[in-house]
């Protein structure tokens, strides 16, 4: 089935794609179950948080689930996937299980990372997603890399970089766009607009807030970030572009999240609940889903309240789950670790001293 | 697309394995509906059969309540650092709707008072917890919330079985007598002589280690540090020791109380009722002891005539009732009470003064302090500089004073300071009567009621008159007898003859 998506695409130095959107029945539903299970997760995590279960930072994803689902369906798990530190959706995304997901945040030995990573660091080397970053803006070079394995590699893959309208303006992110740009490289920066870095609106931060245009030279597209499907559309089109060589592309991903940056900020101090409410009410990325097949009966009302019972306990059973599975081991401390010093020398003041180590 | 329909087979069928509590309840009435006809000699009435059937299913898959599905919310840690909170208000009824992401209540962290919002949209249940109430520990349940509106009837006595719960629970625990004592009272036997051996350890001059939050928890419950035992980094006392020690202290006072209740002596005593002691109380009687002791209080009583006063009183008024920007304002006799003190305490500066150990300090302006008589206890906030304004001024001024005292809005500054004191009872028919100086300053003066005499005049006939009595109370470390004397004999002139104010 064809689905027109209600907000038309922007275009810098590229023509937009069309807003006829194709897809299914069974896409729109898989979809719908997906963003509510994120949406339930994150929530979850905000209790738990509240309870101190979770400890440490925690930065939730919900309001921007659509960016996620959406880019699902336009990727492969061949494709790369890097992220910020809002990656608890992006791990489900790429195919990543609810437990997964609580066990890394309240640091047990079933979580994605075994429970050393937590809530900025989770990881699927299998789906290729390389985290979960805590730096600000350090995964735009990383994904510019894996851009160039797969030119290298000759694969006919995209890597998709995914930062934030904070980091839009972080040096690194022009060194990458410069080289992907240079080399044709294949790669997606997409810049999930949520309008606040942090506390700071993108008026306050930035003297463009155009972030598609932010790439210059390198074609940029705006999409409407809480409408799943125009952003399957979007990166469709830009995988497309990117694996016929025609290097890189920027997108801007008009989203919004309804939490503060992490739970340690109550996210209303640089915003009003008005407004938080206001964008909840209209353009909620799980309500739009479930207007849509609504609108189209693909499923009648029980039949949605079924699936979201059926994900409610999902998510239930993931944080139960986690909740009982053990810390790690203290031997994983320094499992991965070169813990033999004995034979390491270490070069003196000029080039004919050495010391041990220890 | 094989992907997707699998995926949604999968949810579907994993519904369909997982049926509702509400289907199982009605597979079962239709085997216990099949089961009663199959064996008629065994049938009790079906309906009480299926009533039965359906209460004790909903008792074994819910709670013995069969409450409709509901989420208890915690007491959240809306810091990292918060183990307890208090409840400042509430924005939501009983009933409101909520929509996730609504601020529900205030709560009071140990930084600052946050909103605590809703995580998903719903009506509120059950209110578990009062608005105002502290020390809540973070994981405590607070309130309720349910899906349906129709639902909210259900939980209506949720909160009273929670804090029957919890009395059943306290009581226990704070028994004077009974088994259950015995043991909590030897394990708080043993932790202060474990505390004292501590406490000895540390020498009575040595600086208590206590965290910030500690040293807070500590002034505020009034735990002495020294008696705490540290459990934090290199002994340091933290917040989980000063509660420990407070709630110890508080569990030994009670025990000392119930004590004292079995003594004896109470026998011979009506029954009583104990009102804990507020701040206010506690520094009135501190400082009134100290001054009552360690001042040296001399009494001197002279009667004043009202009558010009009470003429020259009802003329202003009358100007201030026509004149419109006044806005009723009206002159009370306090108010020239408060004047005519103010000029007697310029003309006789000697009363405006302070006893500083080594030295007297005179002030060159007179602060009146009024006291005023509020249900929290005596409250005696300052006209500044009441010597220099005019009726009217210090009308409003003692007014908005007042009021302020009543509400309980005095700030301490309005109430530190001042350089003399009046008490006036006159309005309770008290006659006269001697007030307590308050230090540092140098005299008090208690006015009684108006009254009525007759008196003998110039020309041997009789006259009524109207008099009030005055008593200044004097620090004679300051003010002598013939000094206070001339004081009064000012006063009386200023009240007696209400335009030499005017000089």
């Amino acid at each position: 089935m064809t689905i027109e998506t209600p907000v038309p695409f922007k275009g810098h130095l590229i023509e937009p794609p069309s807003q006829m959107v194709e897809t299914s029945r069974g896409e729109i539903i898989d979809m719908f179950t997906q963003a509510y299970m994120m949406r339930r997760l994150e929530i979850a995590a905000d209790v738990l948080y509240k309870g101190k279960m979770i400890r440490g930072f925690c930065h939730l994803y919900d309001g921007q689930e659509a960016v996620v689902v959406g880019m699902e369906r336009a990727l492969t798990k061949e494709d790369a996937v890097v992220t910020s530190y809002r990656d608890h959706c992006v791990h489900l995304g790429r195919g990543g299980t609810p437990l997964e997901v609580m066990a890394e945040l309240m640091g047990r030995v079933d979580g994605a990372a075994k429970g050393i990573g937590g809530s900025m660091h989770m990881y699927k080397r299998d789906a290729n997603f390389f985290g979960g970053n805590g730096i600000v803006g350090a995964q735009t070079p990383i994904g510019a890399g894996l851009g160039f394995a797969f030119k290298y590699n000759k694969q006919p893959n995209v890597a998709v970089t995914m930062y934030g309208d904070g980091a839009a303006n972080q040096g690194q992110l022009f060194e990458a766009l410069n080289i992907a740009a240079l080399w044709d490289l294949p790669v997606i920066f997409m810049c999930e607009n949520n309008h606040y870095g942090m506390g700071t609106a993108q008026e306050r931060s930035a003297k463009s807030p155009v972030y598609y245009k932010r790439g210059d030279y390198v074609p940029g597209l705006r999409v409407d970030g809480m409408d799943a499907l125009a952003v399957k559309q979007a990166i469709k089109f830009a995988k497309e572009h990117c694996v016929s060589g025609k290097g890189p592309i920027v997108m801007e991903m008009d989203t919004y999240r309804y939490h503060g940056h992490s739970m340690s900020d109550p996210g209303s101090t640089y915003r009003t609940r008005d407004e938080i409410s206001g964008v909840r009410q209209e353009r909620d990325p799980v309500e739009r889903l479930r207007k849509l097949i609504l609108e189209h009966n693909l499923l009648d009302a029980t039949e949605i309240k079924q699936i979201e019972k059926e994900q409610r306990r999902i998510v239930d059973e993931a944080v139960e789950q986690a909740k009982a599975s053990p810390y790690p081991p203290s031997e994983n401390l320094t499992k991965n670790m070169n813990t033999n010093l004995e034979n390491i020398v270490v070069r003196g003041v000029d080039s004919q001293t050495f010391h041990p180590l220890v | 697309m094989k992907r997707a329909s699998s995926r949604l087979s999968r949810s579907l069928t994993a519904i369909a394995r997982a049926p509702s509590a509400r289907e199982l309840a009605q597979r079962v009435e239709l085997s216990v509906a099949r089961a009663s006809v199959a064996s008629p000699s065994t049938r009790r009435s079906s309906a009480t059969t299926l009533a039965w059937t359906r209460k004790a299913f909903f008792a074994r898959s819910w709670s013995s309540d069969a409450l409709p599905e509901h989420v208890i919310v915690p007491m959240p840690a809306l810091s990292p650092t918060m183990t307890r909170g208090g409840i400042a208000s509430w924005h939501v009824e009983v009933g409101q709707a909520i929509r996730a992401g609504d601020a529900i209540a205030d709560v009071e962290t140990d930084k600052a008072t946050m909103a605590m919002e809703a995580t998903e949209d719903g009506f509120m249940a059950a209110i578990l917890v009062e608005a105002g109430a502290q020390d809540i520990e973070v994981g405590t349940p607070v309130c309720v919330t349910c899906e349906n509106a129709e639902d909210v009837e259900a939980f209506k006595d949720y909160a009273s079985t929670v804090a029957i719960k919890a009395e059943s629970a306290a009581p226990v625990a704070s028994a004077p007598s009974g088994p259950v004592e015995s043991p909590s009272v030897a394990p708080v036997a043993s932790a202060p002589s474990a505390r004292a051996t501590r406490a000895e350890t540390r020498a009575s001059g040595d600086r208590v280690f206590a965290s910030p939050l500690a040293k807070r928890l500590a002034k505020e419950r009034g735990v002495r540090l020294d008696n705490v035992r540290g459990t934090g980094p290199n002994g340091r006392v933290i917040a989980a020791d000063v509660y420990e020690a407070h709630e110890t202290g508080v569990n030994a006072t009670e025990a000392a109380r119930e004590v004292t209740v079995d003594h004896p002596l109470s026998k011979f005593f009506p029954d009583f009722e104990d009102v804990s002691v507020t701040a206010i109380k506690r520094v009135t009687a501190q400082r009134l002891t100290e001054s009552k002791q360690q001042v040296p209080h001399f009494y001197l009583t002279v009667d004043v005539r009202l009558d010009n006063m009470i003429s020259i009183r009802q003329t202003l008024n009358k100007q201030l009732a026509d004149d419109k920007a006044a806005e009723g304002a009206k002159i009370s006799v306090n108010d020239f009470i408060v004047k005519a003190s103010a000029k007697a305490l310029l003309a006789v500066p000697e009363v405006n003064s302070s006893w500083l150990g080594d030295k007297i300090r005179r002030y060159k302006k007179a602060d009146i302090s009024v006291a005023v008589q509020t249900e929290r206890g005596l409250m005696v906030p300052i006209v500044r500089s009441a010597c220099c304004l005019g009726l009217k001024t210090i009308s409003s001024e003692v007014k908005a004073l007042a009021s302020r005292a009543r509400e309980g809005s005095l700030t301490p500054q309005d109430m530190t300071g001042g350089t003399f004191t009046i008490s006036n009872l006159g309005m309770f028919g008290v006659k006269s009567f001697a007030a307590i100086v308050n230090p540092p300053q140098a005299a008090i003066l208690a006015v009684g009621g108006a009254r009525k005499e007759v008196i003998k005049n110039e020309s041997g006939g009789y006259e009524e008159i109207t008099v009030m009595s005055a008593t200044l109370s004097c620090d004679h470390r300051v003010v002598d007898g013939a000094v206070g004397a001339m004081w009064l004999q000012s006063f009386k002139g200023y009240i007696e003859d209400p335009m030499t104010m005017l000089l």
